[in-house]
């Protein structure tokens, strides 16, 4: 009775719930102990059942309707999105240009940036690269001399370039 | 339909300003250059035609000032122009490039193997000793962009 107490309820085990160890101890009991026998019989014919009823009740449903019911849920507007054909009781949904048509209709600010942004995009990059580039802004002084020795001031006029005795006299 | 119409066509239009921009930039800009001659002895003093220049003429230590030379061209990007000193020497000066406020000059003295990169504002000058001094006296050149 003590080992039916252990072993009952790993009858129910679902596959890789028990480990190798339990599995095969489950089944050296199994071998010898014939209530435990009837019960995994018993848990066999019930699992069998409820899943023939719940596939016999999935069979029973007709799914043909779904989506026509899903269509009727939906606003009207988001699937017939011509304004002058808002009269006429058409339930025929428009094709891929058909929408994006009617998509441009009613998001006309949106198009219109849509088509901006690459031009202002060159613009802008344009202007950046006019102002900044890859050189110094405001002042910039390189000299090199192989005579002379270059010395640079900076006043509020601009840079004033110096050119004092080399070393070599020159 | 119409505002989509009147944004395609502003986008064309900017688009179509760019390179018009380019072609204005490669041009060349407005430049001055003057020849200065400046000497440790005389009376001191600034001739009038270079009074603009005080500020960078009083911070050297020649206290005589004359303009010996004025060029008044546009200058094209790259393209070396020869300036002709009194004692016989010369100096090269190329535009390299300018922005929208900077102008980038390049100033040779092929005699003293001297070479200058020099960027400035729109609003600046340029004034690089060319000679050494000899005799108590130098020569300058002065380098004004959009003058």
């Amino acid at each position: 009775m003590s080992d039916c107490t252990i072993y009952a309820p790993m009858l129910t085990a679902r596959p890789g719930e028990l480990s190798g160890d339990e599995a095969s101890r489950l089944h050296v009991h199994l071998a010898g102990c014939a209530a435990c026998q009837a019960r995994l019989a018993d848990e066999r014919a019930v699992d069998g059942l409820v899943a023939d009823g719940l596939a016999r009740a999935a069979a029973r449903r007709d799914f043909s309707e779904f989506s026509t019911q899903v269509m009727a849920r939906l606003p009207v507007a988001a699937w017939r999105p011509d304004p002058s054909d808002r009269g006429l009781p058409t339930a025929e949904p428009l094709g891929a240009l058909g929408r994006l048509r009617a998509w441009l209709r009613r998001h006309k600010l949106a198009a219109a940036a849509s088509a901006l942004a690459p031009a202002l995009a060159a613009v802008a990059l344009y202007v950046y690269l006019d102002n900044t580039g890859s050189g110094p802004a405001e002042f910039a002084v390189d000299v090199a001399s192989e005579t002379l020795a270059p010395m640079v001031l900076d006043t509020s006029d601009g840079p004033l370039v110096l050119l004092g005795e080399g070393s070599d006299g020159a | 339909m119409t505002r989509l119409t009147k944004a395609v066509a502003l986008a064309a239009g900017l688009w179509s300003l760019a390179p018009a921009a380019a072609a204005a930039a490669d041009s060349g800009i407005p430049v001055r250059i003057r020849v200065l001659k400046g000497s440790r002895q005389g009376p001191p003093g600034v001739a009038p035609v270079l009074r603009d220049l005080q500020a960078q003429l009083s911070a050297t230590a020649y206290v005589h000032w004359e303009q010996a030379g004025d060029l008044n061209a546009p200058m094209k990007f790259k393209q070396p122009v020869s300036v002709a000193l009194p004692d016989g020497e010369k100096v090269v000066v190329t535009l390299l490039e300018s922005r929208k406020d900077t102008a980038t000059f390049e100033v040779q003295v092929p005699s003293s193997r001297t070479q200058s990169r020099l960027t400035i504002a729109k609003d600046k000058r340029i004034v690089h000793q060319v000679t050494a001094e000899k005799g108590g006296e130098a020569y300058f050149v002065t380098i004004r962009p959009w003058p």
